[in-house]
C-alpha cells in the first residue's frame, strides 16, 4: 500500500513539476517574444532616427509634409543659408503684393500663400460666427474616411484653400460667412466637388491638409473640402481633366497648351491671398477644361 | 579676316543665348543648377518640375512677358504638352531663394536628354 501511495505522490509530484516547467517556458517564450519586439522597436526607433538626421544633414526639414507622391510640398526645408530669410521676403512677390513692381508676376503655383491667409488677424474677430458651423464640423471629423475620399478632400484643400465666396458688400470680413454672397458660395462648393472630380482622373494636383484643425477657418475650410470630396451628386463633363484659376481681366486668361477646350466656368469668388498670375481680387474664376478632339459639341 | 571675326561674334552670340534661356535675368536670385527631373503640366495648367531628390520646383513660364528669355527652351516647348511629362537633365534658375514651407519658383535654362511620356 505504502509503495503505491509513493508511487501515486511521485507521478503527482513529476505532473506538478512537468507543468511548472511547461508554465515557465511559457512565462519564458512570452520574455523573449517581448525582448524581440522591444529590439525591433528600438531597430525602427533608430532608423526614423537616422533618415530623419539624414535629412536634417542634407539641408532639409524631415517635419515638413509631403504630397500624396512622397514629393515635399514645399522646398523641403530649403537650405538653411545665412540671410536667406531676407531674400525671401523681398522676392516672394505672391505674398506681398506692395512690392510687386520689378518682381514680374509670377503664377500662382499652389498654396503656399494660402497658409498666411489663415493668419490675418480679422480671423478673430469672427471665430465666435464660426461656432454656429461647429456641429456639423465635428460631425465630420469624426467619420472615419476611406483613404480615396482623404485623398481626395486634400486635393481640394490644395488647390481651394485660398479662395472664399464674394462679399455681398464691399469691405466687409471675408471670413465671416454671413457676409457672403448665397450664389459665389454655391458656385464655390461646386468647384471643390468638380476639382475633386478632376483630381481623380488628373492626379497631378497639389494635396494639402490643414496645418490647425482648431483654427476655425481652417476647419471650415477642411470641412468643405471634405463635404466635397464625398458629394455623389456632383455631375461634371466627363471630358473635363484640367482647370484653369485667373482674375478677370488681369493676368493670363487661358492655359497656353494646345488640345483643350474651355468647358465651364465658376465664379466669381474671392481670391484672398493672390500670388501670381492671379492677383488677388474678387472677380476670380475657375475655369474647367476637357480634351479639344472628346468634346461632344 | 573682318568677315571671319563677324561671323565668330555671330554665332557666338547665337550659342550663347541658346544655352541662357533665363540665366542672365534680373529676376534669378541664386546660382543655376542642375537637376534631373520630370516636367509636368499639372492638373492645373501650371507647370512644374518634379525633380529625383523628390523636390518639387514650380516653373515660371510666361511667353506673353516682354522677356523673351522667359520663355521655356525650344526643345522643351516642341515636346510639352498638357497632361504630359518631359524627363531630362534641366538647368534651371531660382527665381526665389530656396525656404522651409515656400515653393521654390525656377525658371528652365536649358535642358538635354529629354523624354517625352504620359503623365502617371
Amino acid at each position: 500500500m505504502n509503495g503505491t501511495a509513493e508511487l501515486r505522490g511521485s507521478l503527482q509530484l513529476l505532473a506538478e513539476t512537468q507543468a511548472v516547467q511547461a508554465a515557465r517556458l511559457a512565462s519564458l517564450e512570452l520574455l523573449e517574444d517581448i525582448a524581440h519586439w522591444r529590439l525591433m522597436k528600438c531597430q525602427r526607433e533608430l532608423a526614423d532616427e537616422l533618415y530623419r538626421y539624414r535629412l536634417t544633414k542634407a539641408g532639409f526639414n524631415p517635419n515638413e509634409p509631403r504630397d500624396g507622391h512622397g514629393m515635399w510640398t514645399g522646398g523641403g526645408g530649403g537650405l538653411d543659408l545665412p540671410g536667406l530669410a531676407d531674400l525671401a521676403d523681398a522676392s516672394d512677390g505672391s505674398d506681398d503684393s506692395g512690392d510687386n513692381s520689378d518682381v514680374p508676376q509670377l503664377i500662382d503655383f499652389g498654396s503656399d500663400s494660402d497658409v498666411n491667409a489663415f493668419q490675418n488677424p480679422k480671423v478673430a474677430d469672427d471665430a465666435d460666427s464660426f461656432e454656429e458651423a461647429g456641429a456639423n464640423n465635428k460631425a465630420i471629423f469624426n467619420d472615419a474616411l476611406d483613404q480615396d475620399t482623404q485623398s481626395t478632400a486634400e486635393a481640394i484643400f490644395g488647390e481651394t484653400s485660398g479662395l472664399t465666396p464674394i462679399l455681398k458688400s464691399a469691405g466687409a470680413n471675408p471670413y465671416n460667412e454671413k457676409n457672403w454672397d448665397p450664389d459665389s458660395a454655391e458656385q464655390l462648393q461646386m468647384a471643390r466637388s468638380y476639382i475633386g472630380i478632376v483630381s481623380e482622373r488628373n492626379p497631378q494636383v497639389h494635396f494639402a491638409t490643414p496645418n490647425d484643425l482648431t483654427n476655425p477657418i481652417q476647419a471650415r475650410i477642411w470641412n468643405n473640402s471634405l463635404t466635397a470630396a464625398m458629394d455623389e451628386d456632383a455631375d461634371l463633363d466627363p471630358d473635363v481633366t484640367n482647370f484653369f484659376l485667373r482674375q478677370e481681366g488681369i493676368g493670363r486668361q487661358k492655359p497656353n497648351w494646345p488640345g483643350l477646350e474651355k468647358i465651364i466656368s465658376l465664379g466669381p469668388f474671392n481670391n484672398l491671398a493672390g500670388g501670381g498670375d492671379v492677383p488677388k481680387g474678387a472677380n476670380t474664376y475657375i475655369d474647367f477644361y476637357g480634351k479639344l478632339s472628346t468634346l461632344k459639341r | 579676316m573682318k568677315y571671319i571675326f563677324v561671323l565668330f561674334f555671330c554665332f557666338h552670340c547665337f550659342s550663347s543665348y541658346a544655352d541662357d534661356m533665363c540665366a542672365n535675368n534680373k529676376h534669378v536670385v541664386e546660382e543655376c543648377y542642375n537637376v534631373r527631373g520630370k516636367l509636368i503640366v499639372h492638373a492645373n495648367m501650371r507647370l512644374y518640375l518634379h525633380t529625383e531628390g523628390k523636390r518639387l520646383l514650380a516653373v515660371y513660364y510666361y511667353p506673353d512677358v516682354p522677356e523673351p528669355e522667359l520663355a521655356l527652351p525650344k526643345n522643351v516647348s516642341e515636346m510639352l504638352e498638357a497632361n504630359k511629362q518631359l524627363s531630362g537633365d534641366y538647368k534651371v534658375c531660382p527665381f526665389t531663394p530656396q525656404a522651409p514651407g515656400k515653393m521654390q519658383i525656377v525658371c528652365i535654362n536649358s535642358a538635354k536628354n529629354l523624354i517625352q511620356s504620359h503623365n502617371q
